[in-house]
């Protein structure tokens, strides 16, 4: 059933511009990246790079101008349903329960609800939501949320999970502990996942690949592959190689302004 | 109890303060009784004429009922019709506003010409007064949705009668509550607008046909168990938001 490909996403050339007030604004000026199988990848960059267009376009909420876009061959209308887009806020519904909002997906997608409840329950150890299942979302914490919301992106089981700076809204301790889940989580699921970030230890900690963007117009300033094999444990933030690199991707963000 | 009568108690004590004022005022000027009657008295009738006053009552608070349960499914329906197409909300919003322009006391008398005495042009009269809170207030919570929510929904794969159904609705169920706090409070003076051009009972109509008797005490007994219904109907609108619309105070703090 799996199709055997190399390149899993492959984008070249996109460009974007979007009308403010009338004038034109160049978001996106020559994006390329390609992403393998079960590879994770960052992308990096300053405030209003156009990471967010990216994401939309990838998504296939939007429409690039021009340059091509292959996600696993499906075409832009297909996108929409197929690509797991986990946004900066929770975006819990209020009035749902944690498990009534992790199967929101499944619900679109038709799956009655004693199978949707089915397909969650496994989940909630993993996710640190084991008794928190009937509890509505703003009894939790904002880690907790923020896995929920995970959870509900994919138990849809999408063909490439989208991260845009899913931990931003966390405490640093809470932002560190989530990052560590998430490394061991994506271990075990062996998922595609394209990670926004602005938090250069996230990017090399979790991915393979990093893509630092520059300013707008947003294009693609560096690519840096990070060399740790997986599995990985938090301990690589100590390594020198892990500062060198860090440093070296820092000194492209700062010489963005 | 005890824990509801602390939480109320200003409210009692500035019903004792004026009763009290009123009580005093009306000895020590010695104003006549159908001018204006002491609290005692007025208490005196409503004791003395219960049965009679129930009987305006139950009528009264029928045409308020079933006229509010039509505003809110006009309502729900008007407003759900100008979220889903922007060729309905152009068509319909403005003459709904406009609705609102029409002095209710200029209707009253025609919808009693158009469909005669009885029950129906009371719950028309107060319907028509007490739709529009809750179409504004609905048409406001639908749309007041996130768009990173609506981003979301798509992403997911949604579609409209989706995100209809599974956003849409249950967000405006707060501002429908809102809307329906106003929509009761106004119905209690539909009620009593549409007695008053044309009917034989209800508490509107006791008004009516007291005064020029200079039965002061019972339209003041009337007015007293009016504001009686609006506050016992706002209260139990308020408890089924509470049961219905959980998340809602949470939403808000």
């Amino acid at each position: 059933m799996e199709k055997i490909v190399d390149n899993h996403i492959n984008i070249a050339g996109l460009k974007k511009t979007i009308y403010q007030d009338g004038k034109p604004l160049k978001i996106l000026d020559g994006v390329d990246l390609s992403i393998q199988k079960s590879e994770v990848i960052s992308v990096l960059g300053p405030s209003g790079c156009g990471k967010s267009t990216l994401l939309n376009i990838i998504a296939g909420l939007d429409e690039p101008d021009e340059g091509d876009i292959n996600i696993n061959g499906l075409d832009f209308g297909s996108r929409l349903g197929s690509v797991g887009y986990m946004q900066q806020k929770d975006l819990l519904l209020p009035w749902r329960s944690v498990k009534d909002n992790v199967i929101l997906g499944l619900e679109i997608k038709g799956v009655s609800k004693r199978q949707s409840y089915e397909m969650v329950e496994p989940h909630f150890q993993s996710f640190g939501l084991s008794g928190f299942e009937s509890n509505y979302p703003h009894t939790l914490s904002g880690g907790m949320k923020q896995r929920a919301s995970f959870l509900r992106t994919v138990i849809t089981e999408p063909d490439i999970l989208l991260l845009d700076e899913p931990f931003s809204a966390l405490d640093a301790l809470n932002r560190s502990r989530l990052q560590i889940w998430l490394l061991d989580l994506l271990e075990g699921i062996q998922r595609t996942v394209l990670l926004v970030t602005h938090d250069v230890d996230e990017a090399i900690m979790l991915s393979d690949r990093i893509y630092v963007m520059t300013s707008r117009p947003g294009r693609i300033n560096s690519v840096e592959e990070v060399p740790y094999p997986r599995p990985r444990n938090r301990e690589i933030v100590n390594d020198s190689s892990f500062v060198g690199l860090k440093s070296k991707i820092l000194s492209f963000l700062w010489d963005q302004d | 109890m005890i824990n509801w009568l602390v939480k109320w108690s200003p409210a009692f004590g500035i019903v004792c303060l004026i009763v009290g004022a009123w009580q005093l005022l009306v000895k020590i000027q010695e104003i006549p009784r159908w001018l204006l009657p002491s609290p005692s008295s007025v208490a005196t009738t409503i004791y003395s004429d219960h049965s009679m006053l129930m009987r305006h009552t139950l009528v009264t608070l029928e045409e308020i009922i079933l006229g509010f349960f039509l505003a809110l499914a006009a309502g729900v329906i008007l407003a759900s019709a100008i979220c889903l197409s922007q060729t309905i909300e152009k068509a319909l919003y403005p003459f709904i506003i406009a609705s609102q322009t029409v002095p209710i006391i200029v209707i009253a008398p025609m919808l009693l010409v158009w469909i005669g005495y009885g029950l129906a042009p009371k719950i028309i009269v107060v319907a028509l007064i007490s739709f529009f809170p809750i179409v504004v207030n609905t048409v406001d919570g639908m749309k007041s949705i996130d768009p990173d929510i609506q981003k979301l929904m798509r992403t997911l794969g949604g579609q409209k009668a989706q995100v209809f159904s599974k956003i849409m609705i249950p967000s405006s169920l707060p501002y429908l509550f809102s809307g329906l706090r106003v929509a009761i409070a106004i119905s209690v003076i539909g009620a009593v607008i549409g007695e008053w051009v044309g009917s034989s009972e209800g508490l509107g109509y006791l008004m009516i046909r007291s005064k020029p008797q200079f039965q002061t005490e019972r339209v003041f007994a009337a007015i007293i168990i009016l504001s009686f219904i609006g506050v016992g109907l706002f209260a139990l609108i308020t408890y089924f938001e509470k049961v219905l619309v959980p998340w809602s105070n949470e939403q808000r703090n």
